[in-house]
């Protein structure tokens, strides 16, 4: 399952997604809007996506985490939009038969979404806002 | 020919629009592409000094010959999580 959405992730929705009686091992990644960076106050985020690229690059990623690991199950979401403090931005959760290579394959997937997959986000502070520096991909173009 | 320019995040902002058409050789390659978009944006330029594009939904190199009627996407260092 792979989705950006403009509503609340339902942890709930993505663990169903992963019922599977041949994994013995689930491991659940959730990134949320933290109130400090830099020094500075956040008080709330915004994501923009470029949706078409980023749903492409994440089922590369699952297709990757497949290949590596014996992944039964693999969701993966994203939020857009405005979030407030403490809302889950991004989501992840493998299924695997064993603990081990459940938690390897949802590092490797976090990771990798971090450093591929075009979104954006803007953090709000008491004072202004700013666009967060981000990763230039390796195939990006570095003048 | 043309080819369709699509702007994301700080790039969008600061152009205030999410697309644009740029007029190009043929024969003109993404990394020369950088040029005319600092011709027609320029309080973009600073930014295009670390910037992304793609084609069809996937990074492309700065190598890339542009064909008329190319989507091409630029996008600022990725920050999603």
């Amino acid at each position: 399952m792979i989705e950006l959405i403009s509503e609340k992730i339902s942890v709930d929705k993505i663990l169903n997604n992963l019922e599977d009686h041949s994994t013995g091992a689930v491991v659940l990644f959730l990134g949320r809007v933290r109130d400090h960076a830099n020094g500075r106050q956040v008080t709330r985020m915004a994501y923009e996506a470029y949706a078409e690229m980023a749903h492409k690059k994440m089922q590369e990623i699952e297709d990757e985490v497949k290949k590596r690991w014996p992944v039964q199950k693999i969701a993966m979401m994203h939020r857009t939009g405005e979030l407030e403090l403490g809302e889950v931005s991004v989501a992840i959760a493998v299924a695997c038969p064993h603990r081990k290579e459940a938690f390897q394959a949802c590092q490797f997937a976090i990771d990798t979404l971090k450093e591929t997959v075009p979104i954006w986000k803007k953090e709000q502070f008491v004072d202004g806002e700013a666009w967060v520096e981000g990763t230039v991909p390796d195939s990006g173009i570095t003048q | 020919m043309k080819v369709t320019l699509r702007l994301f995040g700080q790039l969008r902002e600061l152009a205030e629009c999410d697309e644009a058409e740029i007029e190009i050789k043929e024969g003109t390659k993404i990394g020369d592409l950088v040029w005319l978009v600092g011709e027609r944006f320029p309080n973009m330029r600073q930014h295009l000094k670390v910037v992304s594009f793609s084609i069809d939904n996937d990074y492309a190199s700065k190598e890339t010959v542009l064909n008329e009627g190319n989507e091409v996407s630029l996008l600022p260092p990725i920050s999603g999580g």
